[in-house]
């Protein structure tokens, strides 16, 4: 089982059967929950779109690999945090090398898209989410992951990842209740 | 399914479960930009990059090599091993009834400490003392 969605299955098999065409459907569909996964580890718009890219092409270069089992936006975000751990690790060596900058100056905190996301409009009720929530809610409501899959692909405990989730939800439900009012 | 029933909680946080799949992913509002995906488009046609395809087919011709070889090895055996048993069965008698040479060469030394003669007594006979 990849996905609930027959269509994103479609993709994929024609993906693994080398569709490139397939694949950049499926680049657009799950580019935003790598992006939100990347940008919740801290990383600035530029970064997490680069890393996302590099991500995109590891994944079509192995998709032949990807077990029929398995989640595809769970075997995704694996590649992702890989090439993410890659990338901070020679990131530090040249730190460790040269001594010139910090790696908390290499990334923003936060990128403009994002802030804009969280100062959106009230009545969209997903303005306030966080990336970590989206990526949280997207794994578990989207593409049906357990909560310790998630757990073990964004790198935090069950018991945290079931909190996020279910006061994320809460906050949702009221949001929509006010939305209403 | 009674439980949701009477539990307002549940039912609502299924409810709202519900109105997020109407909405769609949160994930998804934000969409990649045609460089982005230009150049991904670009990248993944690139020779350096090796294609799901390229790559599937690659250890498959390595194993029907290797499975190929190892079929040749084994039909080799078997022709080897067929051809054995006849040659045994020619050069049997031969391994058996020992070369005429060779048992010279083996049994001469005891054919001649079976042909020497008697020992000679170097004493004479006792009958010859007696008078």
């Amino acid at each position: 089982m990849y996905s609930s969605d027959p269509d994103k299955k479609d993709l994929i098999e024609m993906a693994r059967k080398g569709q490139k065409q397939a694949f950049s459907q499926l680049v657009k569909m799950y580019y935003g929950l790598v992006m939100h996964f990347l940008l919740d580890r801290g990383l600035g718009h530029a970064d997490a779109e680069d890393i996302a890219q590099e991500t995109f092409l590891k994944a079509y270069s192995k998709v032949h690999q990807l077990s029929s089992a398995g989640s595809f936006a769970g075997w995704l975000l694996r590649i992702a945090r890989n090439v993410w751990i890659d990338r901070f690790r020679k990131l530090q060596r040249q730190k460790n090398h040269t001594e010139e900058s910090d790696l908390d100056e290499l990334f923003e905190s936060r990128s403009p898209e994002v802030i804009a996301l969280d100062n959106a409009a009230v009545y969209d009720v997903y303005s306030t989410l966080k990336p970590r929530e989206t990526v949280i809610i997207d794994l578990r409501v989207f593409q049906q992951l357990s909560f310790s899959e998630i757990a073990e692909i964004i790198g935090s405990k069950e018991s945290n990842v079931r909190l996020i989730f279910h006061r994320t939800m809460k906050r949702l439900r009221n949001q929509s209740k006010e939305n209403l009012k | 399914m009674a439980h949701i029933q009477t539990c307002a909680e549940c039912r609502q946080a299924l409810a709202s479960v519900a109105v997020l799949k109407t909405l769609g992913s949160p994930a998804q509002r934000m969409q990649p930009s045609q460089k982005f995906l230009e150049d991904f488009e670009a990248k993944a046609g690139s020779p350096e990059l090796s294609t799901g395809l390229s790559g599937s087919l690659l250890p498959k011709l390595l194993l029907t090599a290797i499975l190929a070889g190892l079929l040749f090895l084994g039909a080799r055996y078997l022709a080897d091993t067929d051809t054995v048993p006849k040659q045994q069965q020619t050069s049997s008698p031969a391994e058996i009834e020992p070369d005429s040479a060779s048992s010279e060469n083996t049994l001469e030394p005891l054919l001649i400490e079976k042909r020497s003669p008697a020992p000679v007594l170097k004493f004479d006979a006792p009958d010859k003392n007696v008078d």
